[in-house]
């Protein structure tokens, strides 16, 4: 992954990351983060959509343990006479609009949102962001069915990425998608195999994941008393693009002038 | 964990280190559980082993083997059963004392 490019759109103004840890884009790097999402879109096939908010109810995450895993890791929003979180990621509200719900058949949705997550104040131009926008493809089926459906999402985001030029590997991801809690956790993870990420190199040899793939056995099922007929557990799965990361990547690696004709 | 084995036990019988293991799983592990594993059974199935019972079966087996294992070790290829636990580890001693 080079730097000039993104260096060349920062100088034009095309890109501008805040000192707060957000970024502002512009021409060709939003036209670009458009057709990414628009791309990503198109490889789940015709699904229901929701556009999230970017408040979260406590309790939504609350009912996901997610204080548990992440105690430091929403971000609190405060007004008069008023307090909120913002959603550190959108399949919690997947997850919030099924709750108890009694699926006839299984369920396949995909989101996008505003996410906000505080790693300790650390953002970079690689897209470690505070704020950021993130795709999600969420199912919720049987544990064979979702299963198989992260296995065809990690082959399409490979032949997506084959075929735009972009390097990067697939692998089990070291960081949990539950939380830092415990080593047992964290082990589990590894050896169960719940997460895996699309993930490119940086220029200081470091990896960056641009996408994950989860499964979440029957652990929000459980929680937001989600049910499949036919099923004795409804199991859950999704997959999380974080646009911005796939835009600066596709930018570093390809260039910009390879960028616009991808997008042109 | 009771019955752990001491640091100078060494399972250089890949059976007798299964049949162990499968002991302790059964018995310790699965305690209260109406639940009873083979060898061949799938351990990381169902919630059969959670993340505090994995932290205890790793424990039983560094004290078996008689070194730590690292993190990078514990995948599912070497832990999808207990067959596979022991040729894993107990091959790998055998082949460390010869």
């Amino acid at each position: 992954m080079k730097s000039e490019p993104i260096e060349e759109l920062r100088r034009s103004g095309e890109i501008v990351f805040t000192t707060d840890g957000a970024l502002i884009v512009s021409g060709l790097p939003l036209k670009l983060l458009r057709w990414i999402d628009a791309q990503l879109r198109q490889l789940g096939g015709s699904l229901r959509e929701i556009q999230c908010p970017a408040l979260i109810g406590r309790d939504f995450l609350e009912r996901a343990n997610y204080f548990e895993s992440f105690p430091h890791g929403a971000t609190r929003v405060e007004a008069i006479r008023r307090s909120g979180l913002l959603a550190p990621a959108v399949c919690y509200h997947c997850f919030g609009i099924l709750t108890n719900a009694r699926l006839n058949t299984p369920a396949e949705i995909t989101c996008i949102g505003k996410c906000f997550r505080h790693e300790n104040g650390r953002t970079d131009a690689a897209g470690r962001l505070w704020e950021f926008t993130m795709r999600e493809f969420v199912f919720v089926a049987t544990s064979e069915v979702v299963q198989q459906q992260r296995r065809d999402w990690i082959e399409k985001i490979r032949g997506f990425a084959d075929a735009i030029g972009l390097k990067g590997q697939v692998e089990i991801a070291t960081d949990p998608f539950f939380g830092n809690a415990s080593r047992g956790r964290k082990l589990l993870q590894q050896l169960k195999e719940l997460k895996y990420e699309f993930s490119v190199a940086l220029p200081d040899g470091s990896q960056r994941a641009l996408a994950s793939f989860n499964l979440h056995e029957t652990f929000f099922t459980s929680r937001f008393g989600i049910k499949l007929v036919g099923a004795p557990q409804a199991h859950s799965g999704c997959v999380a693009f974080g646009l911005e990361r796939w835009m600066l990547a596709i930018l570093a690696q390809r260039g910009i002038d390879e960028s616009a004709q991808l997008c042109g | 964990m009771k019955n752990g084995p001491s640091r100078s036990t060494f399972f250089l019988d890949v059976s007798e280190f299964e049949a162990t293991l499968l002991r302790f799983i059964n018995a310790e592990l699965l305690l209260g559980a109406n639940l009873t594993l083979n060898v061949n059974s799938a351990l990381f199935e169902d919630g059969i082993i959670d993340s505090l019972k994995i932290l205890h079966l790793l424990a039983f087996i560094e004290s078996a083997i008689g070194r730590p294992i690292p993190d990078e070790e514990i995948v599912m290829k070497h832990f999808r059963t207990v067959r596979v636990i022991a040729e894993r580890f107990a091959g790998e001693h055998r082949l460390d004392e010869i």
